[in-house]
């Protein structure tokens, strides 16, 4: 049996420069999936993925002013969950209780934190910028491989020759995941690779840089497409085939 | 999970799935001498047709041969895994001078078949799935109307009902307030009684049966027996696939993909009065088949 935990952890889910205003994507979070969506004046906002009414993904919809819109019956639904409208019946006000489930989220360092809905999230980590410009996302990968082992091979393979400069575990005390975000640091330079388990076989890696080139978060998308290929190919052909 | 004991049980241990009959063919689609091979409730089947035209259908469970009843009923061949105490529902329609059936094919879909049944239901989607076609964005109110369970027919119904539709049929000429009835005359296939373009007089129907292969895997068979004698069949059944490969996509993308008939699961408004009317009656009759169990929700 799985107690929620009194205080939520975070989960890195995407990056932050991934979605525009008035754009929405579908991400995985806590076995579960959620629309990540960023409306017309730029808030962001993280929802499980289904409309309360008749399940559809809300991921499909879309968002107008700062309202997400269901695909099938045009349900509006406002930047806190909460239901504004139903087209169905133009002159009803919707009870407060028709509402999305919806998330804390934060923007920091170039990342996208998500916390399930408790009372007391953790305090996020500080991963300490070098440079005035700060963090930048740079890409997601997503490797078949437990979040174990794709942390272990972080740890040890630092991208640009960075060291290694703190790991901060992302589950709250009494949470069983792997979450971490891991901190390289070198001359000028620093980078964050944010682990997250997907699945018990799929891990998402998170990147952002902090550095002086323009392109060093192209550098580090590079980098971390070659190490999601690396560790791939250590898999076992008869694995694969399996 | 396949279930037997005796020489008749087979499928799921949900007899009141097992005792229903279910579209497994279009009759066209099973020609002389050559086996036809799909499935029914997580259970594989085979149709074949002799050289007199008559049909048989086997179905083959850890190493036994089952025959299964089949019966010819709208154009399509209906099987059963169970015994069940009724006939294939009639349409009594279908035989109304200057009516044709015309087949759409068949559609698989990855939801369950209830959810899909359900879908074809509602009339508060057509401005938003559906759009600019069954109904436009400017209009998209549900007036109130008639739903109800008629226990002597055992079927759903819902009468009364009004939907401003900017091209209802493939011979539309323009904006109408359509006019419907939707008929549930079994768990899974629904049809629906609408405003003939051609005919003031007259009722077009459009239909489906539905065909569990799997809880949340269904082949659909969409029909309509309309009056219009301008339009070949072929372009009658693309306006209908048109129209079923739209619902096709939100109905693979509902969570969760079976269908919950527990309180609490889903908020339903009074435009949802037909399917409300529909999950009380699944729920009455004790189906399982292609429902959430209470708990197994996101």
């Amino acid at each position: 049996m799985i107690e929620k935990a009194a205080i939520a952890g975070w989960t890195v889910v995407a990056g932050a420069g991934t979605l525009a205003p008035r754009q929405r994507i579908r991400v995985a979070f806590a076995g579960e999936e959620l629309v990540l969506w960023r409306g017309a004046s730029g808030r962001l906002s993280a929802w499980a993925n289904r409309c309360p009414h008749r399940g559809m993904r809300l991921s499909f919809g879309f968002v107008r002013g700062d309202e997400l819109h269901c695909l099938y019956h045009g349900w509006r639904y406002g930047a806190d969950g909460v239901c504004v409208g139903i087209p169905a019946h133009p002159d009803l006000v919707p009870p407060p209780t028709i509402r999305a489930r919806a998330h804390r989220v934060a923007e920091r360092d170039g990342l996208v934190f998500v916390a399930a809905d408790a009372e007391h999230p953790m305090p996020l980590p500080v991963l300490g910028r070098v440079s005035a410009v700060g963090f930048r996302f740079a890409r997601s990968v997503h490797i078949r491989a437990p979040a174990w082992e794709v942390r272990a091979a972080l740890a040890a393979a630092a991208p640009f020759d960075l060291d290694v400069a703190g790991r901060h575990p992302l589950a709250a005390p009494g949470e069983e995941r792997e979450d971490e975000v891991i901190v390289y640091r070198g001359a000028g330079m620093a980078a964050a690779c944010a682990v997250q388990a997907v699945s018990g076989e799929e891990t998402a890696v998170h990147g952002a840089v902090d550095g002086p080139q323009p392109d060093d978060p192209l550098a580090l998308a590079v980098w971390l497409a070659a190490f999601r290929d690396g560790l791939e190919a250590t898999v076992p052909v008869e694995e694969i085939g399996a | 999970m396949i279930h037997r004991s005796g020489a008749r049980m087979l499928g799921p241990e949900d007899a009141v799935a097992r005792d229903e009959w279910y579209a497994v063919a279009i009759d066209a689609d099973v020609e002389p001498e050559r086996g036809y091979r799909t499935r029914l409730l997580d259970v594989d089947i085979e149709l074949t047709r002799d050289g007199e035209g008559a049909v048989a259908c086997t179905a083959v469970v850890e190493g036994e041969v089952h025959r299964l009843p089949v019966e010819l009923a709208h154009h399509h061949l209906w099987t059963t895994l169970g015994s069940p105490t009724h006939d294939v529902f009639a349409i009594p329609e279908a035989d109304d001078d200057g009516r044709r059936f015309v087949s759409c094919g068949r559609v698989t879909v990855r939801a369950s078949g209830l959810r899909i049944v359900e879908n074809f239901l509602d009339m508060a989607h057509f401005p938003f799935v559906h759009t600019d076609i069954l109904g436009e964005e400017a209009h998209p109110e549900v007036k109130p109307y008639r739903a109800e369970i008629r226990p002597n027919a055992d079927e759903v119904w819902a009468t009364e009902c009004v939907f401003r539709q900017p091209r209802a049929a493939l011979a539309s000429d323009g904006a109408v307030d359509a006019e419907y009835q939707y008929r549930v005359p079994a768990p899974y296939a629904a049809i629906l009684y609408k405003t003939s373009p051609n005919r003031a007089d007259a009722l077009d129907l459009v239909g489906i049966f539905v065909q569990p292969r799997r809880e949340a895997i269904c082949d659909v068979f969409p029909f309509y027996m309309l009056f219009d004698d301008d339009n070949s069949d072929a372009a009658v059944a693309q306006f209908e696939q048109m129209i079923f490969l739209q619902d096709k996509s939100i109905l693979e993308n509902q969570i969760p993909a079976t269908l919950p008939l527990f309180a609490g699961a889903e908020i339903p408004t009074r435009a949802d009065a037909l399917s409300i009317a529909y999950r009380r009656w699944l729920k009455a009759k004790g189906l399982r088949y292609g429902t959430t169990p209470a708990g197994a929700e996101e």
